[in-house]
């Protein structure tokens, strides 16, 4: 009798489907650790958006079970001053795929990071 | 803007779709806190079925658009993606007047 593993699997197992209530933990404690004593910088915003990013991203990916999903992580930082809105539409799998999205405001420092997991069949 | 017709579809039409959704949705306007869903709503639905109309079923859309109110203060938007670059893109348009800025991202991502 041989066994052959399914390489191709259309939906990811119960288990192993992208969870917002796995994620979001992981996302609030990245944030909060990062930015608790942030100040908004011009010249150091762009290296904290892309630290953020990447920390965020290649935590989520090593999560037990999401080896298949691609993430897209989307970091909004700003001083807290100006009024802003984030919207996004999303054409996919609803069975697999998931945005999750956590906000860390502070007197010195806002910041809204979002990510979109993506199952690739 | 690289042309990528073997993905199915090519980015610069994509880019075209984004920039039209900001120019029909914002004409003349100025940033009014109360409007800004009506905004967000004319641009994602338009760039959202434009782009979906001219890509292969296997690839899957999403768009995003931030509105940012143009007040002096800064602010900076990055984007990281864990995907296969040979088979996934990213479009973005920015756009500027007055009194805000808009910046709407499409990413293709081939599933």
């Amino acid at each position: 009798m041989t066994h052959e593993t399914n390489e191709c699997a259309m939906q990811p197992s119960i288990m192993h489907k992208f969870r917002a209530s796995v994620a979001q933990p992981i996302l609030h404690s990245i944030l909060h650790a990062e930015l608790a004593h942030a100040v908004y910088m011009a010249e150091h915003v762009e290296a904290l958006g892309t630290k953020l990013g990447v920390e965020i991203s290649s935590r989520l990916a090593s999560e037990p079970g999401w080896d298949r999903y691609k993430f897209i992580t989307n970091v909004v930082v700003s001083q807290p001053g100006p009024g802003s809105r984030m919207s996004s539409s999303c054409v996919w799998d609803s069975n697999c795929d998931s945005v999750v999205r956590e906000s860390f405001v502070s007197p010195n420092i806002r910041c809204t990071a979002s990510v979109f997991a993506i199952y690739c069949y | 803007m690289t042309e990528t017709p073997e993905r199915g579809y090519n980015t610069a039409d994509v880019y075209k779709h984004l920039k039209a959704a900001v120019d029909m949705a914002v004409g003349p306007g100025e940033y009014q806190h109360g409007k800004l869903d009506e905004l967000h709503t004319n641009i994602i639905d338009y760039a959202t079925k434009k782009i979906t109309a001219i890509r292969p079923a296997s690839v899957k859309v999403v768009v995003t658009c931030t509105i940012v109110q143009n007040s002096g203060d800064g602010f900076h938007i990055s984007n990281t993606t864990l995907w296969d670059d040979s088979t996934d893109s990213v479009v973005t348009f920015k756009f500027q007047n007055q009194s805000m800025n808009i910046v709407v991202s499409a990413y293709l991502v081939h599933s």
